[in-house]
């Protein structure tokens, strides 16, 4: 199976574009050429987009919708992808949007995906509305699975409440996460933790892989930190 | 299973106003608030006697929101800032036949069809009437994830107390980020019963009219009238939030989100010996200028920010009945103020 086509899907607001950003960012150290799509067809705000400027300064290629219509709420699908799918010499990620309508827009690339092979894996936040225990879990999946015409390989745990994130949050909606891997019996690829909650709760014990993601969709009132985060994380930027 | 959600500000709303008893939906998408006409779309069709309509316009959901509060439901639409506009008529209506509901507005940039980011421009047509006639709307404004499921909770239990629509008015921001929420108990068996008035089988008693007119212009003043001392009675629900009013440099207005970016500013002031405070009004109609009238004078500045062209400083321009100097900080279009952009104001106006 190939291992640099790697696909984010799952439900809306589950932290599909913090998680794919993040992992774009960890794949510079070791890749060259590392692309991120926005395919998200479903979100007005907070999409990969948004941070295309400094992500390209840093290494990452984006594609998305450009010019004028890079801020309209259209369904719009950019010409480049089919290419970049093509392409071999890149590690590929996909930003899908939300729940079985936004992996609608997977399906469009089936017939290139289905050569190529890829990593399609469901990114699930059990506080989330649609995803809170493994029946609901199974239903998305399922759902994403139709609509897309692919197969979901792996999940990613992603259990938050953002500021209110603490190790007991961790734990319990990890478990559900866990319930949900025996049930469709697929692997849990690895348990997201944000680096400010895991300096606070301390180094923890888990059966799976802890990635660490930071956090770079921030609100108006926060402190910006996101350049500070990309760069920390990201290549020197070339000149 | 667990208990506190993720959610986002559009999907707080919906399952706060099922939450609340809330049975009948009747909107049409537009962004930034379809993900909350998804979300009653999704729960909704799922709950036995629940109705669920994606309409054909603005103007039809409206129209069935009239029919249902008339038929005496827990009703609700939403849209956002171009999609308020078309409703404005029914909403008219709606107030003279003496109707609750609870209207949503999830604001974006304006005029026109404006952007889809957020702004707070919709003051004015909110608070003032929005519609032909003389009336108001009961406005909440929320500035957070929880506050806007509280506040909508809320909104159901005053329409129905005053028998007068309620709006939330949000914005883009606030209807798409995404924080905790938790909802707390709530009786539905509390709702005051609708059954003097509202239509339904005549069998067994006298028939009812609801309408929205009355030929006789005595007999119309009469309704004016009534409707007035309602205004006059609902002013006592008038809420707002007081931050750091012990002896401020300068105090600022603000309301929904733009308070949370004032939030911040006040924090990044501390570090440079100034002083911010903070009213929030929480009730936008009622205004509350009582608080506002005993506030001010605690500082010689003001400065009210908003985002839009100045719309809710002019209302606290009458609360301060010329007591304080009062200045105005806005951006608009879909731009959202940012805490350094206001504390460079507070700094010159300090000067």
């Amino acid at each position: 199976m190939t291992e640099d086509i790697i696909i984010f899907t799952g439900s809306f607001g589950s932290g599909k574009t913090e998680i794919a950003i993040n992992q774009s960012l960890a794949m510079l150290q070791k890749k060259e050429r590392v692309i991120l799509v926005d395919l998200d067809i479903v979100n007005p705000y907070f999409r990969t987009r948004d941070k295309r400027e400094k992500l390209a300064e840093i290494g990452v290629e984006v594609i998305a919708p450009e010019g004028e219509f890079a801020l309209a709420d259209l369904p719009l699908i950019s010409p480049e992808i089919k290419g970049s799918i093509q392409d071999t010499n890149r590690v590929l990620f996909i930003d899908v949007g939300g729940d079985e309508i936004g992996a609608k827009a997977l399906a469009s690339f089936y017939t290139v995906l289905k050569d190529t092979g890829y990593q399609l894996n469901m990114v699930i936040n059990p506080y989330r509305p649609f995803t809170r225990n493994s029946e609901q879990i199974e239903v998305m999946l399922k759902d994403i699975e139709s609509f897309s015409r692919l197969k979901i390989n792996g999940l990613i745990s992603n259990p938050n409440l953002e500021k209110q994130t603490d190790l007991n949050v961790i734990r319990k909606g990890h478990e559900i996460i866990r319930e949900s891997a025996a049930r469709l019996n697929l692997p849990i690829k690895y348990l997201t933790i944000e680096k400010s909650i895991y300096q606070k709760i301390g180094q923890q014990e888990f059966n799976e892989k802890i990635v660490l993601i930071q956090r770079f969709m921030e609100l108006p009132w926060e402190e910006p930190e996101t350049e500070r985060n990309i760069n920390k994380n990201g290549r020197e930027p070339k000149d | 299973m667990v208990d506190r959600l993720l959610m986002r500000g559009n999907e707080a709303i919906g399952e706060a106003a099922i939450h609340a008893g809330c049975r009948y939906y009747f909107g049409y998408p537009i962004t930034p608030q379809s993900e909350l006409i998804a979300y009653m779309a999704k729960r909704l069709l799922k709950i036995e006697g629940a109705t669920f309509v994606q309409s054909e316009s603005e103007l039809a959901a409206i129209n069935m929101v009239y029919g249902a509060a008339a038929a005496g439901g827990r009703v609700m639409t939403s849209s956002s800032s171009p999609g308020i506009s078309l409703k404005q008529e029914g909403i008219s209506y709606i107030t003279c036949a003496e109707l609750p509901c609870v209207i949503v507005n999830i604001m974006r940039g304006g005029p026109g069809l404006g952007s889809i980011q957020p702004a707070q421009g919709d003051y004015f047509q909110a608070t003032k009437g929005g519609g032909h006639g003389d009336y108001h709307l009961i406005v909440l404004a929320p500035s957070t994830v929880q506050e806007l499921a509280d506040l909508t909770i809320k909104a159901f239990d005053l329409s129905d107390k005053y028998r007068n629509p309620a709006m939330i008015l949000g914005d883009g921001l606030l209807g798409q980020m995404m924080e905790p929420v938790e909802f707390k108990e709530y009786d539905i068996n509390s709702i005051p019963s609708k059954e003097s008035w509202a239509l339904g089988s005549s069998h067994g008693r006298e028939a009812r009219t609801i309408v929205p007119f009355n030929l006789d212009a005595g007999e119309m003043e009469k309704i004016n009238n009534r409707l007035k001392q309602k205004y006059i009675d609902m002013q006592k629900e008038a809420e707002c939030e007081v931050v750091n009013m012990d002896n401020p440099d300068i105090i600022v207005v603000a309301y929904g989100i733009v308070a949370r970016i004032v939030k911040t500013a006040i924090q990044k002031a501390k570090k440079d010996g100034i002083n911010i405070g903070l009213l929030r009004p929480i009730t936008l109609y009622p205004f509350p200028s009582a608080v506002i009238r005993e506030n001010v004078h605690k500082a010689k500045k003001i400065l009210v920010t908003e985002m839009s062209m100045g719309q809710m400083v002019e209302d606290v321009e009458l609360a301060a009945c010329g007591k304080a100097e009062i200045s105005f900080y806005g951006r608009t279009g879909g731009v959202v103020i940012s805490p350094v952009e206001i504390l460079e104001e507070v700094k010159k106006l300090l000067k």
